[in-house]
């Protein structure tokens, strides 16, 4: 039986370190991409299921680097501060700030939204109809499935 | 001859069938003994009653096959909100809810029937596979209406195999 004997010149450690090194790259690059295409998705999917988009909602939304391989879309904290009624457009609801009798707290229709005031021309309104689910976080989810096997296979 | 229905109305009564007969089959019901509601539809009626469950289809994606190919592989974002009176009624109902979709279901392609619109002509032609997308409480705040106030959501992304 005849043998192949191979030699190389590399160190020993020398190869494992450096496909560590081309892994790491490559794990960084997916993580950081699919950020990217994860905010432009989600921009997109607010921007097209709203009727009168003002742009705030989609703005709202960016990427965040916590760590090297740890990145996030949509800070929460920030989100309750900025939209806090960016549930109520994912999940649909009743409407924002109405009580357990479906009234609105008092004020008045401006340009198609409800302007709190306490003035004479102000009222308690019942909605009529509800906020309807846009599904944004879902949308984006299943886009993000697509996605994850789109930039995988840039290399 | 009225036009056959297409695959996304399909889709969203095969679901309908399915959870209403597991209903029937599981005895599913509330404290007072009535059976669960499935309602098909993204908009709640004042006339509904809680507990129900409303299923809709969301979204379609149809990522090509293959480079070259015109073949789709077409999935199909399904919703579906679990409108509960309690906390324990929400946590049992998506429970339930979960396990009995898990293995997916059946595929009916549905024909109207002129004689009894209520009741389309079924025809089995295959079997919706189901992936998890979102299984959730749906937060709202505290002071929020009684039909938000204790609501669960599991989305599923779905795709059609088999004839």
């Amino acid at each position: 039986m005849s043998k192949i004997t191979v030699t190389s010149n590399i160190k020993p450690g020398e190869l494992r370190k450096w496909a560590t090194d081309i892994t790491e790259k490559s794990a960084e690059r997916v993580v950081r991409r699919l950020a990217e295409m994860c905010e432009v998705s989600i921009k997109t999917e607010i921007m097209n299921s709203s009727k009168m988009p003002t742009g705030a909602l989609a703005d709202a939304f960016f990427k965040i680097q916590f760590s090297r391989y740890h990145w996030g879309v949509g800070d929460i904290d920030y989100l309750n501060d900025a939209t806090p009624y960016w549930r109520h457009i994912n999940y649909g609801s009743e409407a924002i700030g109405a009580n357990w009798e479906h009234i609105l707290p008092m004020g008045h229709w401006e340009d198609g939204r409800w302007v709190e005031g306490d003035g004479d021309d102000n009222f308690f309104a019942v909605p009529n109809t509800r906020i309807q689910a846009h599904n944004y976080i879902e949308r984006t989810i299943v886009d993000m499935h697509t996605a994850i096997n789109r930039v995988i296979s840039e290399g | 001859m009225p036009l056959e229905w297409g695959i996304k109305r399909n889709i969203e009564n095969s679901l309908y069938v399915f959870l209403t007969d597991k209903i029937d089959e599981n005895n599913v019901t509330d404290s007072n003994n009535d059976k669960i509601l499935i309602r098909v539809g993204r908009k709640v009626s004042k006339d509904w009653t809680l507990p129900c469950i409303t299923v809709y289809l969301d979204d379609k994606t149809s990522e090509r096959a293959e480079v070259g190919s015109n073949n789709r592989l077409k999935t199909y974002l399904i919703i579906m909100d679990i409108y509960a009176t309690n906390e324990g009624e929400r946590l049992d109902l998506s429970d339930w809810l979960e396990e009995i979709i898990n293995d997916g279901f059946r595929y009916f392609s549905m024909l109207p029937s002129t004689s009894g619109p209520q009741t389309p002509i079924q025809t089995a032609c295959g079997l919706v596979n189901v992936n998890f997308v979102t299984n959730a409480r749906v937060a709202l705040g505290q002071n929020v209406d009684p039909e938000d106030s204790h609501r669960h959501r599991i989305s599923i992304n779905t795709w059609i195999s088999g004839n």
